[in-house]
C-alpha cells in the first residue's frame, strides 16, 4: 500500500482491480486510495480512543444487576458470593469477590462463559441465545461506560 | 450460450460460495467473546458480488445466504442477527459504491463495520438494553481489521476472476 502511494501515478497494488483507460482513471484510482486510508485511519483513530477512554475512566463497581428477555430479574452485591441459576439453570453465574463470571452456559457458542469476570461498572455478560444479560452498575458516580 | 443461464449458473455459484464461507466461519474456534464480532469471510462473496454482477444480485445473494445460513446452521434468534447485520452492511456498500468515492478495500471495510454494528443493534432490540456504547470500540476495531483483511482479498478476486 504504500509503496502505491509513493509511486504516485504508478500503483500497482496488488489488491486494486484493473480499470482501462489514461490518466483521468489512474487519478480516479489514486484519490480511491487515498479517501481509503483517509476511512481506515478515522475508524482505527475512534476506536482506538474510544477504547482508551473507556480504560482511563472505569471503575470498580458494587452491585450485579440481572435481566433474563429484557426484564429486569434480580440484583445481587458484588461481594455476595455464591453460585446463581439464571434462565431456568440454562446459565450458571458465580459471584466471587467483587468479579463475576459465567460458569455454565447450555449453548453452543459459550460466548458468555468466554467473556470471562466483570468486575468495572457498565460490563456486562450476555448470553444471546437465553437472552440473560448481567451488568455490573453501582459504585457512585455517573456511569460514563453506559 | 443464453445469457440468462449464464448469470443464473454464475450467481448459484456465488452464492453456494458465500454459504460454504458461512459454514467455515461458524466452525472456526476462534470466536470473540464479544457479540457481533466476525470475520465476515461471506462478505468476499458478497463484495465480489457487487463489483462483478451488479447491485441488484449483491442483494440477491445475500438476502438468500442470511435465509439458508440460519435454516441450516442456526435458528431464529441467529436469522434475526444476521439479517439486521446484513441489511446495514447492503445498504452502506451500496452507497459507498454508487459514489465510487472509495476502492474496493473502503467499501469492505464499511461493510464489515456495518455487519458488526447492525448485529449489536439488533441484540440492543433484542435484550432491551443499551449494550452498543459499551461494546463500540471492540466492533469499530475488529471490523476495520476484518474489513481490510477481507477488502484485499475480495479485490484480488475481482482483478482476477472473469466472469
Amino acid at each position: 500500500m504504500r509503496s502505491a502511494l509513493k509511486n504516485g501515478a504508478e500503483i500497482s497494488a496488488p489488491y486494486l482491480s484493473e480499470r482501462e483507460g489514461g490518466r483521468s482513471d489512474m487519478k480516479k484510482l489514486n484519490r480511491s486510495i487515498k479517501s481509503d486510508l483517509v476511512l481506515l485511519s478515522v475508524l482505527l483513530l475512534v476506536g482506538l480512543s474510544l477504547l482508551l477512554v473507556t480504560l482511563v475512566f472505569r471503575k470498580e463497581g458494587t452491585l450485579i444487576s440481572i435481566e433474563e428477555g429484557g426484564s429486569f430479574v434480580m440484583e445481587l452485591g458484588l461481594y455476595e458470593n455464591g453460585e446463581y441459576s439464571l434462565a431456568d439453570g440454562k446459565n450458571i453465574l458465580v459471584i466471587e469477590n467483587g468479579e463475576a463470571y459465567m460458569k455454565h452456559a447450555d449453548c453452543p457458542d459459550h460466548r458468555c462463559v468466554k467473556m470471562g469476570r466483570v468486575k468495572y461498572r457498565g460490563q456486562r455478560i450476555i448470553c444471546l441465545p437465553n437472552e440473560v444479560t448481567v451488568a455490573v452498575g453501582g459504585g457512585g458516580g455517573v456511569d460514563i461506560v453506559s | 450460450m443464453d445469457k440468462r443461464i449464464k448469470k443464473l449458473t454464475t450467481l448459484s455459484m456465488v452464492l453456494a460460495i458465500a454459504m460454504v464461507l458461512s459454514f467455515i466461519e461458524s466452525r472456526m474456534p476462534l470466536s470473540v467473546a464479544i457479540p457481533g464480532v466476525k470475520i465476515g469471510f461471506a462478505n468476499i462473496a458478497i463484495v465480489f458480488a457487487l463489483y462483478k454482477l451488479g447491485a441488484k444480485e449483491a442483494v440477491c445473494v445475500s438476502v438468500v445466504r442470511v435465509f439458508l445460513v440460519s435454516f441450516l446452521f442456526g435458528n431464529s434468534v441467529s436469522l434475526m442477527y444476521s439479517l439486521a447485520g446484513a441489511t446495514l452492511s447492503l445498504i452502506l456498500m451500496l452507497v459507498l459504491k454508487k459514489f465510487s468515492l472509495f476502492s474496493e478495500l473502503g467499501v469492505s471495510v464499511t461493510g464489515g463495520v456495518a455487519h458488526n454494528i447492525g448485529q449489536i443493534l439488533m441484540a440492543c432490540v433484542i435484550l432491551k438494553t443499551n449494550i452498543i456504547a459499551y461494546y463500540l470500540p471492540f466492533l469499530l476495531l475488529s471490523g476495520t481489521v476484518a474489513g481490510v483483511v477481507i477488502g484485499i482479498i475480495s479485490a484480488i478476486l475481482i482483478k482476477r476472476i472473469k466472469t
